[in-house]
Formats: C-alpha cells, sequence, structure tokens
C-alpha cells in the first residue's frame, strides 16, 4: 500500500493507493562531469546529493485514478510524504511531466509516477 | 495643649548670638578669638493627622519628624547660609563644611543641589578650593524599559484516513483542512457513464458533429504542468509551481476499425476545424472543450472497415 499525504509540513490530504507494480525502480542522483585533456588524462567533478528517484508503475481503477488526478492538481508543486509498501517514509516531489495515464482496460488505468526526494524513515 | 483639630501652628524661637569684642586701643593685636557655637534643633511630634508639615530652621541643622498618623505631604526644607566675612586682614582661612543627606522612601527621584561660592573680596593671594561629595542612594539602582515583541506565528493543518476495506480500490480521499492557498482536491465522487465519442464544431452552437466509435484501449490522458524544478548549489532541491501557471490536459486516442466513410469524415472535420474550439463527448460522458494539436493526424488503411486513425485533444472539461 502506498500512501501519499501532502502537502509537508502541514498535511491536510492523504491519498491511499495500492502498492505499485514489480519492477519498481530506485536510482540515485548523483552527477559527475568528466573532463579528459588532450594527453588523455581526466578529471572528474562530482556532484553528490541524498536524493532518490523513485519510479513507480500503478494499476488503478477508475475511480482512484480520478482520485490521483485530483491529488496531482492540487500538489504537482508542493513537497509530499510518501509511504511506500517497504514502509519506508520519503518526503518527495512528483517530479515526471506529463503525467500519463493510459486506459488499459474497462475497469483498470495504468499510471507510472515518479517521486524525487529524500528518505526520512 | 489639649485640642483635637488644629489649622494653624506655627512655633518660631530667633535666638541671636552677639559676641563683640573691641579694641583695647593698641597699634596692633595678634591674637584675637571670635566666635559662636549654635545648634538649633526642630522637633515636631506629629499626634494628630497634617495636611502640610514644614518644619524648617533658618540656621540649620537636625529636621527630625516622628510619624504616628499618616502625612501627606512633606516637605523638608534646610536652608544654610554661611557667611563668613573676615575683613582686611593679611592671611584668610575660609572653610565650609555642609554635608546634605537625603532619604527618600516612596519618591524615585533624589536631587541634590549644593552650591558653593566662595569669594575672596580682597586679599595678596588667591586660593579657591571646593570639595563636593554627593551621594544619592535609591532601593532600584536602574530601572529598564525594556521593549520586547515575538511575534510568532501557528498553522494547523489536519488530515485523516480511514482504514477500511476497498480503500486502495475506490474513489475515497481523506481530505481535511489546511492553511496554504493551495486549493483542496474535491471530494465529489466521480460518476462515469457512457457514451460514444462525439466531436462537434463549433464549440458554441456547432453545426458539425462526427460521431466515432470509442477509442481502443490504451489511450492516454495526460497531465502536463509548468513547474521549476532545480537543485541549489548546496544540493537542495526546490520545486515550485504558481497557481496561474499553465496546466496542460491532452487525450491521445485511437480509433481502429473505422470505414472510409468515417475515416474521411473524420478528415474532413478536422480540416474545418482546424485550429478552433471543438467540443469532445468521451466515453465516460464527460464533455471536453479544446482543440485538436495534431493537423497532420494520419489514417491507416489496412483493409476493408480497417482504417485507424489517431489525434490528440488538449482542452479542459467543462
Amino acid at each position: 500500500m502506498i500512501r501519499l499525504r501532502a502537502p509537508v509540513p502541514n498535511l491536510e490530504t492523504t491519498s491511499i493507493l495500492p502498492s505499485p507494480q514489480l519492477g519498481d525502480v530506485k536510482n540515485r542522483r548523483h552527477e559527475i562531469g568528466i573532463f579528459r585533456a588532450i594527453d588523455g588524462t581526466k578529471r572528474t567533478f562530482v556532484k553528490s546529493n541524498t536524493r532518490r528517484l523513485l519510479t513507480y508503475d500503478f494499476s488503478l481503477s477508475p475511480g482512484k485514478a480520478e482520485e490521483l488526478k485530483r491529488f496531482i492538481r492540487s500538489y504537482y508543486g508542493s513537497k509530499i510524504e510518501l509511504r511506500n509498501h517497504l514502509d519506508e517514509i520519503w518526503h518527495v516531489y512528483m517530479v515526471n511531466n506529463p503525467f500519463p495515464f493510459a486506459d488499459e482496460g474497462a475497469e483498470s488505468v495504468s499510471v507510472q509516477l515518479q517521486f524525487e526526494g529524500t528518505q526520512v524513515s | 495643649m489639649a485640642s483635637t483639630a488644629v489649622f494653624a501652628r506655627s512655633i518660631f524661637a530667633r535666638m541671636v548670638f552677639a559676641s563683640v569684642q573691641e579694641g583695647a586701643g593698641g597699634s596692633s593685636e595678634f591674637d584675637r578669638a571670635l566666635s559662636n557655637a549654635l545648634g538649633l534643633v526642630d522637633t515636631v511630634d506629629v499626634t494628630f493627622s497634617v495636611r502640610n508639615l514644614n518644619p524648617s530652621s533658618a540656621l540649620e541643622l537636625t529636621d527630625s519628624v516622628a510619624f504616628t498618623l499618616p502625612v501627606k505631604n512633606e516637605s523638608v526644607l534646610d536652608t544654610l547660609a554661611l557667611v563668613q566675612v573676615p575683613g582686611i586682614i593679611w592671611d584668610i582661612e575660609i572653610t565650609d563644611t555642609l554635608a546634605l543627606e537625603d532619604q527618600g522612601y516612596n519618591s524615585y527621584v533624589l536631587e541634590d543641589t549644593l552650591s558653593l561660592s566662595q569669594v575672596v573680596v580682597i586679599a595678596k593671594g588667591r586660593d579657591l578650593e571646593h570639595v563636593l561629595q554627593l551621594e544619592s542612594e535609591v532601593a532600584y539602582n536602574v530601572i529598564l524599559q525594556r521593549s520586547l515583541s515575538n511575534v510568532l506565528n501557528l498553522e494547523q493543518a489536519l488530515t485523516y484516513e480511514i482504514d477500511r476495506p476497498g480503500v486502495e480500490c475506490q474513489f475515497s480521499p481523506f481530505v481535511g483542512s489546511g492553511v496554504g492557498d493551495t486549493e483542496l482536491p474535491d471530494t465529489t465522487a466521480p460518476v462515469f457513464g457512457t457514451a460514444t465519442l462525439t466531436l462537434t464544431y463549433p464549440y458554441v452552437t456547432p453545426t458539425t458533429t462526427l460521431v466515432l466509435r470509442n477509442p481502443d484501449f490504451g489511450n492516454q490522458h495526460n497531465f502536463e504542468f509548468v513547474r521549476i524544478n532545480q537543485v541549489t548549489r548546496g544540493g537542495t532541491q526546490v520545486v515550485f509551481s504558481d497557481p496561474n501557471w499553465g496546466k496542460t490536459e491532452t487525450i491521445s486516442v485511437t480509433i481502429k476499425a473505422l470505414t472510409e466513410a468515417e475515416a474521411e469524415a473524420f478528415h474532413t472535420f478536422l480540416g474545418n476545424s482546424l485550429g478552433t474550439e471543438i467540443g469532445l463527448l468521451d466515453w465516460y460522458n464527460r464533455q471536453w472543450r479544446g482543440i485538436i494539436t495534431t493537423p497532420d493526424a494520419e489514417i491507416t488503411d489496412l483493409g476493408n472497415c480497417r482504417r485507424t486513425i489517431t489525434f490528440e485533444f488538449e482542452g479542459e472539461e467543462v
């Protein structure tokens, strides 16, 4: 189960989503720059941070998809609290743009959400 | 004197000590002493209520008041004038010693004013020296007036969740209350009807209506928002979006198994409504208002009654 609450810190809205499909992805958000001199020597510059990118694919009912659409419309620019299926608490932003809702069946709407932020517990 | 009320009481004592030494008639004298020792003590014993009490001594020294009943106003004044006029003489030594002591109990203002003036009228050498020592003692050494202000903003927000069966599948937002300017999600449950995809042109007072098959599964409803998503030099992620900034909703549909006439009708409709607002009634019986953003929408001919068209519509639900 996924629980979304927003906005942080004045939480006012809660939405409960089913757990994401298998294949969820977690990425670090480090960046490196590599500069190669003419003699072949390399120099790297690192920009590290504690942020992660979480990518979840959901299969929702039309009603739950509509609830998520309304949640996104209100809090697409706000920091939200995410409790994922591993019972981890994250403070994240929804960063994918656009948010694609696709009708996969009569009672199935698929959407991929990307969250970027830090784990708080 | 036995009396219960006294309106005027005045005690005045005048005493003059005069010491006179007259010359013996010689041409010069080396030792001659002249001195007056005078001590005046005024003592007022108040046994009744007194409005104004002004003990004073014309020539010093000690004013003492013993209180047994309250006194409204009290003014204690000592006036001391020391005048020494030595006349014309070779050696002059004049010394004035004056000690003022004020003790205040209910007043916070204690003031000592002392003026010392020594004037030597005629002499060969002038050496004037004033020694002044003032002591003021107040129970409160320092009274500080501090202006303190604390600005404390308290905000409260409320959210909740109810653990009930089906909460993961059914429309069930838990919307509390907050303090921000964010528009809270609408909690009105959506109604999903059934309808056939219908395009109308123009949107206001339509004259052209095109009814098509509903799209196959896989059609998309996309949300796109204008946001700022940046990372500061310190690594902090900042996402900001003004509520007035643009929001775009796009519907992408692919309709299969159309006849040639239906496909041509769509092309005709697309050519007539190019860049203008049309109406779209979707398969959930929701009315949309917007424009078709793919003027080059293609028709794929896969055989008899197997035309496929794909287009995108950008608009808002009305």
